[in-house]
């Protein structure tokens, strides 16, 4: 079943990463071009499209004949190969495809030096007083449901634990064969819930963070950018709970192999990659229909007031990492990128990143000490 | 509201934020009860330092605008909050003085001046009537 294997990694990591870049200037907010911040009407410049275009069809380019190229070898060379390939291969797509954008970022930054977008425009920020009272994020209660998930795979792990045959399949190959085998424990019926914790708190700490992050109007039509920016948070909150919840669910039904009422166990394989491609389609979905910001929702559009975003290129180093010692923020948008990320000048960014890593340790020495 | 600001005006950020807010509440805009973000949620929305938005909060404070609570935050207050006082008049007179000087050195006349006054309280009294 290395088919399975290879074309999996092909449709889950190669093609969403290599359609991911190649579209990405389309998707980030007009007053952004490979990170770097410029006035919204220059955003259809015949300069500007012509990088993002050079950019995209290098990349479609370079994207194919390496997905090929990955597709042949993972199929043809020795297993134990093909095994070590792919995440390498995965790799190796995603820093090539940021040399792209490294190029493209330069090119930006040095046609913004030529021209004066700039100079005739009034540079201001804007806020809304009322942007947190508006409905950015679904309710909180969804979260109840993780914990009923919780409760019911340790339900179902203690009421079958006696009939649950002693050994237990845990590690699979690709063909459902089970490669590792462990000792029936209580243990064994604690890695599933363990891990819907983990994915619990993971995902609660995503969904705060997206009514936390900073509020950021185009200010050249301030009132349809907080209500396409309102929608973008409140879609990335619904898939943040629900692509939680789908995880819980995976995980309740690996505690069904795990106790033995789920006899096939090639359902160990073929669950975690149906759910991952759902994920996978949905956030695609997602990126297309809203944008990064909201920036490809459309709404009734007023004229453009004059007004340019404050520019603050200069705490973006190569437009990709914020760092600015005077915004208390700790999330902003990515300027590249569909969704948030941190202002490293801030202590509590580092504090959460620190925090993330000790909670996976944390996990992974628990599920050592769970000998699963 | 909207509050915006400009970082390459002459006006501090701190007295852009005083001024919106007060014109705000005369434009009716902003009402009795109504939050504003805290210092914390509004210095991170604006992408500046934490004592600019403070003193912008303390000054509307002291002159009766806005309540800081500690469980409701930041509140639009009443107009009993913020009656004419001496200290006001003072203020008033000088901010006064210096604006009628210049019109004065342009020649503008007494009644265009006053004009401009009638014309600000009628649009404020429109649209916040029940001061």
């Amino acid at each position: 079943m290395r088919v399975l294997l290879v074309l999996s990694t092909f449709f889950i990591c190669y093609l969403p990463i290599l359609f991911y870049s190649a579209f990405m200037p389309y998707l980030t907010r007009k007053t952004e071009s490979f990170g770097v911040s410029i006035p919204e009407e220059i955003y259809d410049d015949p300069e500007v499209q012509r990088i993002r275009s050079t950019y995209r069809s290098s990349v479609l380019a370079f994207g194919v004949v390496f997905a090929i190229f990955s597709l042949f070898t993972g199929l043809a060379a020795p297993l134990t190969v093909t095994y070590i390939f792919l995440p390498i291969g995965t790799l190796i797509q995603l820093v090539i495809m940021a040399v792209f954008y490294l190029h493209g970022h330069r090119q930006m930054k040095s046609l913004k030096e030529k021209s004066n977008w700039l100079s005739n425009k009034q540079q201001v920020t804007m806020v809304d007083t009322d942007f947190r009272k508006r409905k950015l994020f679904v309710s909180p209660l969804w979260f109840m449901l993780y914990v009923v998930g919780v409760a019911i795979t340790l339900g179902i792990g203690f009421t079958f634990y006696e009939n649950m045959p002693f050994r237990v399949p845990m590690q699979f190959d690709f063909s459902g064969e089970v490669t590792r085998y462990a000792e029936k424990s209580t243990g064994t019926i604690l890695f599933a819930p363990l891990m819907q914790v983990f994915i619990t708190f993971i995902m609660a700490f995503s969904y705060w963070s997206i009514g936390k992050a900073k509020q950021q109007i185009d200010v050249s039509h301030p009132e349809e950018s907080i209500e396409t920016n309102r929608i973008f948070r409140y879609r990335w909150s619904a898939f943040t709970v629900f692509s939680g919840l789908a995880l819980v669910i995976m995980f309740g039904i690996m505690q069904l192999t795990i106790v033995g009422i789920i006899k096939n166990t090639l359902s160990m394989i073929v669950v975690p990659l149906g759910f991952s491609g759902i994920i996978v389609i949905a956030a695609i979905v997602l990126s297309i229909t809203t944008g990064q910001g909201g920036s490809r929702i459309r709404l009734p559009f007023s004229k453009y007031n004059g007004y340019v975003n404050r520019d603050e290129d200069r705490h973006w180093k190569w437009g990709v990492f914020y760092f600015n010692p005077d915004d208390p923020s700790i999330f902003v948008e990515k300027r590249f990128g569909i969704g948030w990320t941190n202002n490293f000048a801030n202590p509590m960014s580092w504090v959460f990143m620190i925090g993330l890593i000790v909670l996976i340790v944390f996990v992974g020495v628990v599920s050592k000490f769970l000998d699963v | 509201m909207i509050l915006k600001i400009d970082f390459e005006s002459d006006l501090p950020i701190y007295i852009q934020l005083k001024t919106q807010i007060i014109e705000g509440i005369a434009a009716g805009v902003l009402k009795e009860g109504d939050p504003l973000p805290s210092v914390r949620q509004m210095a991170s929305d604006l992408g500046i330092n934490l004592h600019t938005v403070n003193k912008a909060y303390t000054f509307l404070k002291q002159d009766g605008f806005i309540t800081v609570h500690r469980q409701k935050g930041v509140v639009i207050n009443s107009i009993h909050g913020r009656r004419v006082n001496e200290d006001y008049l003072a203020r008033l007179h000088k901010d006064l003085s210096s604006l009628a000087a210049e019109a004065y050195c342009r020649g503008m006349n007494e009644e265009e001046f006053k004009n401009i006054c009638t014309e600000l309280f009628t649009k404020f009294k429109s649209q916040s009537p029940k001061w």
